[in-house]
């Protein structure tokens, strides 16, 4: 298939714990504006030896969800699930999302995993839309799935 | 997004909330002061969120008629404000079917004179709203 570049128009599930099946999952979309899915990789510096300079190789990768998002003190909703995982003592969401509300293929895989969720905020400006953005490491690799 | 849906609703809210005053969800061809006329959207983000939501800006036209200069700006006062009667009073903060979440009656302005096609003299003023749906 041809390259063509991404409009972001998708889906994002989320539920407090781990081990949720999708069924268990709320689906917050209509609450977030903006959604990435990050891979990041460490770099390992390698000290210098008589036969090899000084270098810098690949290290480990973490993998991260950014979610920004609209906030209420009522109903059900991203604040209330990640305020419900900030106290407990692992911090865990599951997530699952897509990129367009296209059907599950290759070309438009659904991602699963678990979020460790770091932070969360409510208020703002006022008079203004309640708004948080947040960044939250996966607790490992997530799931991809094209059918 | 229906707005003309929005349009009816906010209407009715004003209307419900509001006494003395006539109140459209069109921009009639010749207004019959005083009245408040829910007017087109000046502004509209598509794709507001992930589930399509748009973010709608439209005004809330006031118009009062300006035969009696000081009963006008006395009537102006009153939609302008924001006690009882007014129209930050009657919308901020309103949820509806027709949209997603509150209104949010952001400012007030364009404050001053108009004439009417018929030569009426009025004055006028926006009220500018914004809210997803």
């Amino acid at each position: 298939m041809a390259w063509e570049p991404l409009v972001l128009k998708g889906s994002l599930k989320l539920g407090t714990g781990s081990g949720l099946t999708s069924g268990q999952l709320l689906d917050v979309s209509d609450q977030v504006y903006a959604m990435q899915i990050l891979i990041n990789r460490n770099t390992v510096e390698v000290p210098a030896t008589l036969g090899q300079p000084r270098g810098t190789r690949a290290g480990g990768t973490q993998y991260s969800v950014k979610v920004d998002y609209l906030s209420a003190v009522s109903g059900s909703g991203c604040w209330q699930i990640f305020e419900a995982a900030l106290a407990a003592a692992d911090g865990i969401v599951c997530w699952e999302g897509r990129m367009t509300d296209a059907s599950i293929s290759a070309t438009n895989p659904s991602y699963r995993g678990e979020l460790i969720v770091t932070g969360a905020a409510i208020g703002g400006t006022a008079e203004e839309l309640s708004t948080d953005s947040q960044t939250f490491p996966l607790v490992s690799s997530y799931l991809k799935s094209t059918s | 997004v229906d707005v003309s849906a929005v349009r009816a609703e906010i209407k009715d809210v004003l209307q419900a909330a509001l006494t003395g005053w006539r109140v459209e969800s069109y921009l009639p061809e010749s207004p019959n002061p005083p009245c408040l006329l829910v007017g087109y959207p000046t502004d509209i983000v598509y794709n507001a969120t992930l589930r399509a939501h748009a973010r709608i800006t439209m005004p809330i036209m006031v118009l009062v008629g300006a035969a009696d200069a000081r009963s006008a700006q006395l009537r102006m006062d009153e939609a302008l404000g924001t006690d009882s009667g007014s129209v930050v009073d009657a919308l901020h903060g309103t949820s509806g079917t027709a949209w997603f979440g509150p209104i949010i009656v952001k400012s007030a302005g364009n404050v001053g004179r108009a004439v009417t096609d018929g030569g009426a003299q009025l004055f006028a003023a926006d009220i500018v709203i914004e809210f997803l749906a």
